[in-house]
């Protein structure tokens, strides 16, 4: 139960979603874009999170776009984890989408709002990070498209008010050979999901002409993709484990240690994650 | 004894339809008008005192009519020892201990109020474990030595330390156990508290007539105790009391205590008997209201060269938190069973239980045995590789068997012990224990572990229940008990017993799902596994009440003698010639004449059933009897782990119990594999886990890992019959047996796979993979 009032808006477009936001935080509301909403209910029943205005921006359609428009798929904000899995056009998106939280959950989370969460894990970003998309943000000044890579850094930089409408992928990454794991302190998880919690460890890898690239949640407060990590995975030149004591030299922050599992675990299954990768999306058996 | 119309069929519960179809209703589904509705404010500190609790800004929000504090009932409650204050005063003890409670006209307005009590706190020393608790780093209960106990016969609180209880157990004579001992395992284990998460929060709600009658609906599995303890702390007349009890969104033993009624009581005096609804979240459900007992053991077991026990050595220490509700009957309790169900001719026990700066503790499914059941088994895996012999094969060999004598000395006989070995070899079959205990493959390891189990009643000597059985104008029946609708299809259990006495079909016999304590016979309490035994001894009781009756009157309408005439199929018949009957809807409300005339009367049978030859454990040497006979088992668990992280899936869990005699052959494997999933779920996962000052960081089922639909393993269910005589139709209950042995099997098997002894839980990938590298675990 959320103990106090707030006004409610749906607007019809992005850019009405925008202005409303603006409108709302010079009245001094503390407005919130309201997508699956299971953030804002969570945090406002437990106080932590005081919105005096939501903007719900479920019904806008160029949200709730699902499709491949020529060779391009395009995944609207507000397009459900549940529906991005069934729909399946980007299968390593469902894989890391479809261990978010439980499927009930799943149904409500979106697309943009698991991304644009507070949740430090935010899954659904690491098919992303490593699939060179670009996303369509709607702001005061209009309409941009930008590629994720120079937007995103540990989260989705956005502007206040920014509105993240769409994402779009070309069609040779979504069909590159990939591998994903995710490993939570009950075990692993595989796919469909046959267990809930949150990651010790989640991870992306795709290989595309001979390169791999890897995104990782849960081994940091935040989700990453490294091109020096990733660079140095590919030094095929070095043996495996001495690029695993490299690699754990190039992560971009500490590595977290709390209830879920303490840093020095995460740390060996970041290891064996790796190792579990590489083995597989190169065709290799590594032995630890 | 033949049992064939009702009995041993899979009845469908009375309830599911109302169930699956989502119009069943529980307490908190109902709502009147003019309802008000209230929140509590929690302590946000393990252990502080309270230096003022400020109401004023509460108080001023539109909506809030009061804000009630301890000092509306300035006592001491508990069932067994008085030692806690309904709304903490002066001091807090546990993180989460109710403070406050709000009343206002909306629950968005009480929980709003809630935010606006200030209370200023001065943290005390935390004791965040048994160790601190035994090192008085504080101590929790200085008034100890005044506080109020309620069986000074099973209560020996020790003022100056933090120990609550102590019961002793001393069995033969110990000098000889170890001398006649060859080989000598020690083990300890550490285990930590846990949540019941019940489906359906604890709730209650409480109002007061004009005429001061006062209206408990609450979500309770002791609707008589709720009564008789409200008017005992409140000083009122019992007949004044009346509490409502609907079906129940689960209980694991979690609302067997009385402690929402209090405060929802509190709050409705303070606004003039209003009806006042208080629910608690689930946050406060996890922390505020009891939870599981945590246990640290150390079991010291002598053998001799052939694998038979001569002596154990046995200390149990219970994580009670802060305050002891249950926590002192289950160190009783634990006490009385403490070997485990084998044999031990030489057994030294002391049971303690320890106040800590933790939720306090209650009865959680088992009382106490999944615990102790985790020490002893573990204990007993040591031993069987000491001795280099199968781990199955230890456990035949030491089984307790009729002739035997328990750890308080009572003499033991297939009605009262059933048959261990029987479930022993049956499990042997059906977990394909030939193949071996640890075989590798594919780089993984498949292991399997074992757990023995055994458990009698521990209620009050005096346990009561009654049965009264009124009839409907076309001869179907009503049944009314005192037995609340947990989830387990107690209510369908017990139509099945009387619909077998009166070989009639149980769908003529209604049974009334609500418990009203003005209307309904009292029951103890819906706990204990208890509850087919009590009540349906008592239906039996009051069917022979019917039945005698009904002769009566069909003699007359048969023109024969009474004794000539038996009862089936609805009817009152002549043995000798079955054709000669009578319907049941033409005596049960008075027989009438073919001249319109009539004898007899309304037909009302009602039974009653008391424990017997229950009795108190002497203090020095523990001899008594808790319970009137156990139920025994075995259980096992079989997991395949990747020795390379430590990942494990568990393949499989299989139960075989003694039960007597299976009433609902579905229902019993529903209930045990219930149970099996919880047992798995704290052995794998579950934990109640604290910071240095005693705050709760997972009190959300976010955060608390509970296993989930879709990771349950293979259930195998068997039972062995053995009957128990004075039950009824040989039964014995399992309702909570499911649990009890389930994380010892599975740390067992994850011992074996991993070849380390896993002698904690929660057995996560992490704390496995720390044990193999010789960390030190964690205690909790």
């Amino acid at each position: 139960m959320i103990p106090f009032d707030f006004a409610y808006y749906k607007p019809a477009s992005a850019g009405e979603a925008v202005y409303l936001f603006h409108d709302l935080q010079a009245q001094g509301k503390n407005p919130f874009y309201y997508g699956g909403g299971t953030e804002i209910i969570s945090f406002s029943r437990l106080h932590q999170l005081y919105p005096q205005a939501v903007i719900d921006v479920k019904d806008i359609p160029e949200c709730r776009v699902l499709e491949y428009q020529g060779d391009t798929l395009v995944m609207g904000a507000a397009v459900t984890l549940s529906q991005i899995q069934e729909s399946n056009f980007y299968p390593l998106l469902s894989w890391c989408g479809g261990r978010v939280a439980d499927h009930t959950i799943r149904d409500k989370i979106t697309l943009g709002g698991n991304i644009c969460a507070r949740i430090p894990y935010r899954e659904a970003i690491l098919a992303l990070l490593v699939a060179d998309c670009q996303v369509v943000i709607e702001g005061k000044d209009g309409t941009k498209r930008e590629p994720l890579d120079k937007m995103f850094d540990r989260t989705l930089q956005l502007e206040p008010g920014d509105l993240l409408v769409q994402v779009s992928i070309n069609k040779h990454h979504t069909n590159l050979p990939f591998y994903s794991s995710k490993r939570t302190t009950d075990g692993q998880v595989s796919y469909p999901q046959d267990r809930v919690g949150y990651p010790l460890i989640s991870s992306a890898f795709v290989k595309d002409n001979g390169h791999i690239r890897a995104a990782f949640s849960g081994l940091c407060a935040f989700p990453f993709r490294s091109f020096e990590l990733e660079n140095a995975l590919c030094d095929r030149g070095a043996p495996l484990e001495e690029r695993l004591d490299q690699i754990m030299g190039l992560l971009p922050g500490q590595i977290v240690n709390d209830m879920e599992g303490s840093g020095d675990y995460r740390a060996f299954l970041f290891r064996n994650t790796v190792k579990e990768a590489l083995g597989q999306l190169e065709g290799v058996e590594y032995v630890c | 004894m033949d049992t064939t119309i009702a009995v041993g069929h899979s009845i469908p519960k009375k309830e599911s339809w109302d169930k699956v179809t989502g119009a069943a209703r529980y307490n908190t589904d109902f709502n009147e008008s003019g309802f008000l509705h209230a929140w509590l404010v929690t302590s946000l500190y393990g252990h502080a005192l309270i230096k003022s609790v400020d109401k004023s800004k509460a108080m001023a929000l539109p909506g809030v009519l009061a804000v009630v504090t301890g000092d509306a009932l300035p006592r001491l409650v508990g069932p067994s020892l008085e030692d806690r204050p309904p709304l903490a005063t002066d001091r807090v003890r546990y993180f989460g201990e109710p403070i406050a409670i709000v009343v206002a006209d909306s629950p968005a307005k009480a929980k709003e109020g809630a935010g606006l009590v200030t209370v200023e706190y001065e943290p005390l020393p935390t004791v965040n474990s048994i160790r601190d608790a035994q090192d008085k780093k504080a101590l929790l209960h200085e008034g100890m030595a005044t506080y109020r106990k309620l069986k000074p016969d099973e209560v020996f609180p020790q003022p100056g330390s933090n120990i609550a209880n102590h019961i002793k157990i001393r069995k033969g004579d110990m000098a000889k156990g170890w001398a006649e001992s060859q080989v000598i395992i020690e083990s300890v284990i550490n285990l930590p508290q846990s949540v019941h998460a019940a489906m359906e929060p604890r709730n209650a709600r409480a109002a007061i007539k004009p005429d001061g009658k006062i209206i408990i609906n609450t979500s309770t599995q002791g609707p008589h105790s709720v009564k008789e303890e409200l008017a005992h702390y409140f000083n009122l007349k019992e007949g004044q009391i009346v509490v409502h009890v609907p079906l129940v969104g689960g209980v694991f033993g979690g609302k067997a205590n009385t402690q929402l009624e209090i405060i929802a009581l509190m709050a409705t005096r303070a606004v003039q008997g209003r009806p006042v609804k208080l629910i608690e979240s689930r946050e406060q459900d996890f922390t505020s209201s009891p939870g599981q007992m945590g246990l640290q053991a150390r079991i010291k077991i002598g053998a001799d060269q052939a694998g038979y026990i001569k002596a154990m050595e046995i200390t149990y220490l219970v994580d009670t938190g802060g305050y002891t509700d249950n926590g002192t009957k289950m160190t009783r309790a634990i006490a009385g069973d403490c070997t485990g169900p084998y044999n031990v001719p030489n057994v030294h026990c002391d049971a303690y239980c320890v106040y800590t700066n933790h939720t306090y503790a209650t009865s959680f499914r088992s009382f106490g045995r999944i615990s102790y059941t985790f020490a002893i088994e573990r204990a007993m895996d040591k031993l069987a590789f000491a001795l280099g012999m199968d781990s199955l094969e230890v456990r035949l060999r030491n089984s307790i068997r009729p002739g035997h004598y328990t750890p308080t000395a009572v003499r033991l006989n297939y009605s009262n012990v059933g048959n261990l070995p029987a479930c022993l070899e049956r499990m042997k079959e059906l977990f394909n224990w030939e193949e071996g205990v640890r075989v590798e493959e594919n780089g993984k390891v498949r292991a399997k572990g074992l757990s023995c189990l055994w458990k009698t009643s521990s209620s009050p000597p005096t346990a009561s229940s009654g049965a009264i059985i009124t009839f409907n104008r076309d001869g179907s029946l009503n049944l009314n008990v005192g037995a609340v609708e947990i989830g387990m299809g107690t209510k369908t259990s017990l139509a099945q017993i009387l619909a077998e006495k009166l070989q009639m079909d149980v769908d003529k016999i209604n049974v009334i799902m609500e418990v009203n304590t003005e209307t309904s016979p009292t029951h103890w309490k819906t706990v204990a596994s208890m509850t087919n035994f009590m009540v349906g001894n008592a239906v039996l009781d009051a069917a022979e009440d019917l039945i005698k009756q009904l002769r009566q009157v069909a003699a007359t309408a048969l023109r024969c003698p009474p004794e000539v005439l038996a009862v089936g199929g609805g009817k009152v018949y002549m043995k000798a010639d079955p054709e000669m009957s009578v319907e049941f809807k033409n005596i049960a409300f008075g027989y009438e004449y073919t001249d319109g005339s009539a004898i007899g009367g309304e037909i009302i049978g009602r039974g009653n059933f008391i424990m017997h030859h229950l009795l108190p454990l002497d203090p020095e040497t523990g001899r008594g009897r808790l319970g009137p006979a156990w139920a025994v088992g075995v259980q096992a668990v079989e997991v395949e782990l990747d020795t390379s992280d430590y990942n494990y899936k568990i393949l499989k869990a299989a139960s075989v119990f003694d039960v007597g005699k299976v009433l609902n052959p579905k229902n019993a494997a529903g209930v045990t594999m219930g149970g099996m999933c919880m047992g798995l779920g704290y052995g794998s996962r579950e934990a109640n886990l604290c910071d240095s000052g005693g705050v709760r960081m997972n009190p959300q089922l976010r955060t608390y890992h509970l296993i989930r639909f879709g990771e349950n393993p293979q259930y195998l269910v068997g039972f062995v019959e053995t009957p128990q005589v004075d039950a009824p139709y040989g039964m014995r209950g399992i309702g909570e047996y499911g649990i009890f042995g389930m994380p010892a099997a599975l740390a067992n098997a994850l011992s074996a796979a991993a070849e380390t002894n896993l002698d904690f839980t929660p057995l996560t990938p992490e704390a496995i993979w720390k044990t193999k590298r010789g960390d030190n675990h964690d205690s909790l």
